[in-house]
């Protein structure tokens, strides 16, 4: 156990050196269309994983919760003069203010999305968040004055300065910000709170009967993922300088559930590791034309062929298969199952989870046991 | 009731449930006096576990009245009813089944007792993780503390069913069918288990098995379609005719024989 230990120790003392060296020995590309994209990407897929692998809300909103957030900053920390659609809306606050404001604010609409879903469960849930993702994405395109319509707002600058003048600086901002929110979700996942959330995915029904408000749960829970999906939406306006309704509407809504789903939706590390193949896939797809077959063309049909087939040979996405090829090789029997829906069970519609195939983990993340 | 006397645990009084066009409860009427043991019997479908449902508050009744400990808590949310002190069990488990033994217990325990919104980690020496390892204790599971809920064989499930409600330190306990799929060692620690309860619990348990009903109960109720036929104590019962007629006459070689 103490070499595995150490052993693990190495690894992951190798990915950190590795991480920090990388800025400075990549070009700038790589730095932030690789790097920096991903990471923006990776926490707002983040956002999803969390709440869908922990507590079994798969919230189609988190897109749109970043591009609110993103918005708030820009009307916070924009000085109206300087406003590219020369509207004369801007608060003019000093960049950090104005992001956190902007982050508690879609931590507040989280939490606020959480209440008017929180009595939603499964393809209603689903439907519900998707609404109001879509009805949120019209609200910022037709209301020119507040948002800026289709053009949104340009000359946002974070705390680093531009991006492209200084990759490394930005590059670190990035990754200081992904491990916090990695490394406290993780923290988050063997405490009282998060295991509220976990008993609330796999029975909520029991979860009331045990003395739980079910429904505040599910709210809190929003807020994490709104306050998550805020940072992103921040550190995106930050990276591109200026925001638009694209950022929110449905195909980023859709991304961001692709890159969940590859990197698996019961990983958190997944998250990232599903980001930055998209971001790979599809930023070289552009740029690759083999005998007359644009991939720049194909990029949606490439990555939704992918993603059917991740879908079928590996539902818990590359980071599942890995964990399971790693399992099998070290002859470790996962002690994780995945869940059952008890009123299926109750109804007879799925069979009781006596007996079930050992390799399908719902939970990653620590082995901090509650035990003593 | 006259004044002064003792506040029954449970009171029902006049309590019908609709499920369409099916009265699953009809005109339910019944008391359960503060440290009592109540065994409900009656034939499948006759309305033992939406009575449960009824009380723990999954729906409201169609009519009638529900009281816990002198308070009315006819349409009162599940979660409230159980801060008054009501755990119970399922018929068809209720489980985790993707945290461990430990973490259920722990959620158990903790959603009696506050806290529930702790976004911090318990300690290893948390009362509340030492409680959860001396409730699986009782109902034998102390040697499975970190096995996951799934893995768990079906007996051991049905024990950590019935460790949750203990968790949540009942003042009213019930059990519906505790000890159905349990094995015959398994049904006489769970038999054990209720006797030793201290009485400042009050136990309603619906059971099919007679043994474990009649070891435990100092009242029982019979049911049958949807009401309450018959009430008396073990012996009664058990001599009763329209007792056996109605229900054990059907019983034998039943849902369990
Ligand atoms: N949620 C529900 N929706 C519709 N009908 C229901 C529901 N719950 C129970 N019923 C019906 O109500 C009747 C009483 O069911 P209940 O489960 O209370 O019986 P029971 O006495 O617990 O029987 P058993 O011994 O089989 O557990 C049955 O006919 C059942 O089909
Ligand atoms: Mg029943």
């Amino acid at each position: 156990m103490t070499w595995a230990r150490s052993q693990q120790g190495i690894t992951t003392l190798a990915i950190v050196a590795l991480l920090l060296l990388y800025p400075q020995v990549m070009p700038r590309f790589w730095v932030l269309s690789i790097a920096a994209n991903s990471m923006i990407l990776g926490i707002a897929a983040l956002s999803l994983v969390f709440m869908a692998g922990y507590g079994g809300m798969t919230s189609l909103a988190q897109a749109a919760l970043a591009g609110f957030a993103a918005y708030m900053l820009a009307l916070l920390s924009l000085v109206p003069s300087t406003n590219a659609t020369g509207s004369a809306l801007g608060a003019g606050l000093p960049s950090i203010p104005g992001a956190l404001i902007a982050i508690a604010l879609a931590t507040a609409l989280g939490a606020l999305f959480g209440a008017i879903s929180s009595r939603s469960y499964g393809i209603y849930f689903l439907m519900l968040t998707l609404a109001l993702a879509v009805g949120f994405y019209y609200i910022v395109l037709q209301n020119y004055d507040v948002f800026g319509g289709h053009i949104g707002f340009a000359g946002i600058e974070g705390p680093t300065g531009q991006p492209r003048e200084d990759p490394p600086t930005f590059y670190y901002l990035c990754l200081a910000v992904s491990a916090a929110i990695y490394l406290g979700l993780r923290y988050l996942v063997r405490s009282q709170l998060g295991l509220t959330f976990q008993g609330m995915r796999d029975n909520p029904r029991r979860m009331a009967a045990l003395g739980y408000r079910v429904g505040a749960h599910r709210v809190a829970l929003f807020g994490i993922g709104g306050f998550v999906a805020g940072i992103s939406g921040v550190l995106g306006a930050w990276y591109r300088g200026n925001i638009s309704p694209g950022i929110l509407d449905l195909n980023r809504t859709i991304e961001v559930l692709i890159v969940a789903v590859i990197g698996g939706l019961g990983y958190p590390i997944g998250a990232f590791v599903g980001a930055v193949l998209y971001t790979l896939i599809k930023v070289f797809a552009s740029s690759v034309t083999i005998a007359g077959f644009s991939f720049d063309e194909r990029f949606n049909t490439l990555v939704g062929l992918g993603f059917v087939v991740i879908v079928l040979v590996a539902p818990n996405g590359i980071v599942g298969l890995a964990d399971r090829a790693y399992r099998a090789v070290t002859h470790r029997s996962g002690a994780r199952r995945r869940a059952v829906d008890p009123l299926a069970v109750e109804a007879g519609l799925v069979p009781a989870p006596v007996a079930q195939p050992p390799d399908a983990p719902v939970i990653a993340g620590d082995d901090v046991p509650t035990g003593s | 009731m006259a004044a002064g006397a003792p506040v029954p645990a449970l009171r029902l009084q006049g309590v019908g449930r609709r499920f369409g066009a099916l009265q699953a409860l009809h005109d339910v009427s019944m008391e359960v006096a503060a440290g009592e043991r109540r065994a409900i019997l009656g034939p499948n479908g006759a309305g033992k576990t939406t009575l449960f449902n009824v009380v723990a508050g999954d729906f409201p009744p169609t009519s009638g009245s529900v009281e816990l400990f002198g308070t009315d808590v006819t349409r009162l949310a599940p979660y409230a009813r159980t801060r008054l002190g009501v755990c119970r069990t399922y018929q068809t488990s209720q489980l985790f089944m993707g945290l461990t033994v430990a973490q259920s217990l722990f959620l158990a325990i903790r959603g009696a007792s506050g806290g529930r919104f702790s976004p911090l980690r318990p300690k290893p020496d948390d009362r509340s993780r030492v409680r959860a390892a001396e409730i699986a204790e009782a109902v034998g599971l102390a040697a499975d503390l970190q096995t996951a809920v799934g893995s768990l064989s079906h007996g051991q499930q049905r024990q950590l069913e019935v460790g949750m409600a203990l968790a949540g330190s009942p003042r009213l306990l019930m059990l519906d069918e505790p000890a159905a799929g349990l094995s015959r060692a398994e049904r006489i620690t769970l038999t054990d288990l209720i006797k030793r309860l201290p009485r400042d619990i009050t136990v309603v348990i619906v059971e099919h098995d007679m043994d474990v009903a009649l070891a435990v109960a100092d009242r029982v109720t019979v049911m049958a379609e949807g009401t309450p036929l018959v009430e008396g104590d073990p012996e009664e019962i058990q001599s009763n005719r329209t007792v056996q007629d109605i229900y054990l006459g059907h019983a034998v070689g039943g849902r369990h024989g």
